[in-house]
């Protein structure tokens, strides 16, 4: 997978997150999200949650799954 | 029963009788319409206590949003969104309807782009303040006075560097905010992050649209842009406020 | 359905861009700030967020009380005296400040200090 691909997707997400997390139509008292232990984010995203602990355990979890999709990723 | 389940929220729609695209939902269940006079919710069932924020739970959602804005108009509802029952729901789009229809009505027929450029600064523009050069110093050594006189000089520059992304800024910005209904915008969220601005554009200028980004990419050489889009109208939506009987949730992380 | 499936349902989002996508990913992190800020219940991580909150503070305070020392400085409102005492205990402060970053690993951008509008007042 070229690098530049790579970037592209990375962006395309980050982009997503801006607005998919931040905007849109807001009911009062409607936000219902938890984070799970073991599911990460994105390799790369640190700044989404205050807890410091949780994203870099979510950052080693999201480097060990990269790895292992290696061979998969066209 | 159905309407006892928790609903996720993906987009309020016009045209409440156009049948829901079979796309799957988080969970991998089935969305459905949930309609009230003239607009829609469109939910699907949860049969988990919470949402679980995942890169895959947020391609699901945009997925689903995108199917539905082929061929209606949606406000979309931020990720997360979840209401107790489809009763809620009723009562969600009943009491927001005034505010649903208005947006409904600013959004329809066009698609959110978006546009981020990023710029080195120029030459007269000072490292945001260096103090580093200060700290290897003895206090004694620097003089109180030689200190504020160089913050002092680092305040000017800031200043002159802050007024040229301005114009710079206000410059691209100019170029495509005529194309748009509506727009947003802002300068140097970050010091490298010149501009930071979306536009709410008919759907047959996106071609243009892009075109003209094209043309500043030339016509700007040293910045760099990054356009994207066509996305729902995240940025354009305004908030809609549920009635009290609607209990305030907590977010988990 | 796996993400890159569900990704691809998505149409491609990157209608024009220039090469340095690295940097805007950069740049996106640094800029975000989707979920509100939580203090984390984890004992390690307590005392460096609690560090972090403060010293964005402290620094938030010491520019402030630059900018009006500078203004001061300017108008001519300050003696000589004065403006090489308070000079000095900036100083002295940037250098307290470096110690404690140091302490707790923390770098500028770490205390992500983007006022926004409010930057538009110093």
């Amino acid at each position: 997978m070229s690098q530049l691909v790579v970037k592209e997707k990375e962006v395309t997400l980050l982009e997503l997150l801006d607005r998919i997390l931040d905007k849109g139509v807001i009911l009062l008292g409607d936000v219902t999200i938890s984070v799970a232990d073991v599911d990460l984010i994105y390799l790369g995203l640190k700044v989404l949650l205050s807890s410091v602990e949780t994203a870099e355990r979510m950052r080693r979890a999201a480097i060990q799954r990269s790895m292992l999709d290696a061979g998969d990723e066209k | 029963m159905k309407s006892d389940h928790m609903m996720y929220l993906y987009a309020i729609t016009d045209q409440p009788k156009r049948v829901v695209p079979p796309v799957l939902g988080l969970e991998d269940v089935l969305c459905l319409s949930i309609p009230y006079q003239d607009i829609a919710a469109v939910v699907s069932p949860l049969t988990a206590a919470k949402v679980v924020l995942t890169e895959s739970n947020l391609w699901r959602h945009e997925a689903v949003v995108e199917a539905l804005m082929a061929d209606r108009t949606v406000l979309p509802a931020r990720f997360g969104t979840v209401l107790s029952s489809e009763a809620a729901v009723q009562a969600a789009l009943m009491a927001n309807y005034a505010d649903f229809v208005a947006n409904l009505k600013r959004v329809c027929g066009r698609v959110e782009l978006g546009l981020r450029v990023l710029w080195d600064g120029g030459e007269s523009r000072l490292v945001a303040p260096d103090r580093s050069k200060c700290m290897g110093r003895q206090a004694s050594e620097m003089g109180g006075r030689s200190y504020l006189l160089t913050r002092l000089e680092e305040k000017r520059q800031t200043q002159i560097w802050r007024q040229r992304a301005e114009v710079l800024a206000a410059d691209f910005h100019l170029s495509l905010a005529h194309l748009a209904a509506e727009s947003t915008y802002q300068v140097l969220v970050t010091p490298r992050m010149l501009l930071v601005a979306a536009y709410l554009v008919e759907r047959d200028y996106v071609t243009t649209f892009q075109q003209i980004v094209n043309t500043l990419k030339t016509v700007y050489p040293t910045l760099d842009l990054l356009c994207t889009g066509p996305w729902p109208p995240y940025s354009f939506v305004s908030a809609g406020t549920l009635t009290a009987n609607e209990k305030e949730r907590d977010v988990r992380v | 359905m796996s993400v890159s499936d569900a990704q691809n349902r998505v149409s491609e989002k990157v209608l024009c861009a220039t090469d340095d996508l690295e940097a805007f990913a950069t740049e996106l992190e640094q800029a975000g700030n989707a979920l509100p800020r939580r203090v984390n219940a984890d004992p390690e991580g307590v005392e460096r967020g609690l560090a972090k909150l403060v010293l964005t503070l402290i620094e938030l305070i010491r520019q402030v009380l630059e900018h009006q020392a500078l203004q001061r400085m300017e108008s001519g409102s300050l003696s000589d005296e004065e403006i090489e005492r308070i000079g000095q205990t900036f100083l002295k402060l940037d250098a307290r400040m470096e110690e404690l970053k140091r302490a707790f690993g923390l770098e500028d951008e770490d205390l992500n200090l983007n006022l926004g509008p409010l930057g538009d007042l110093l």
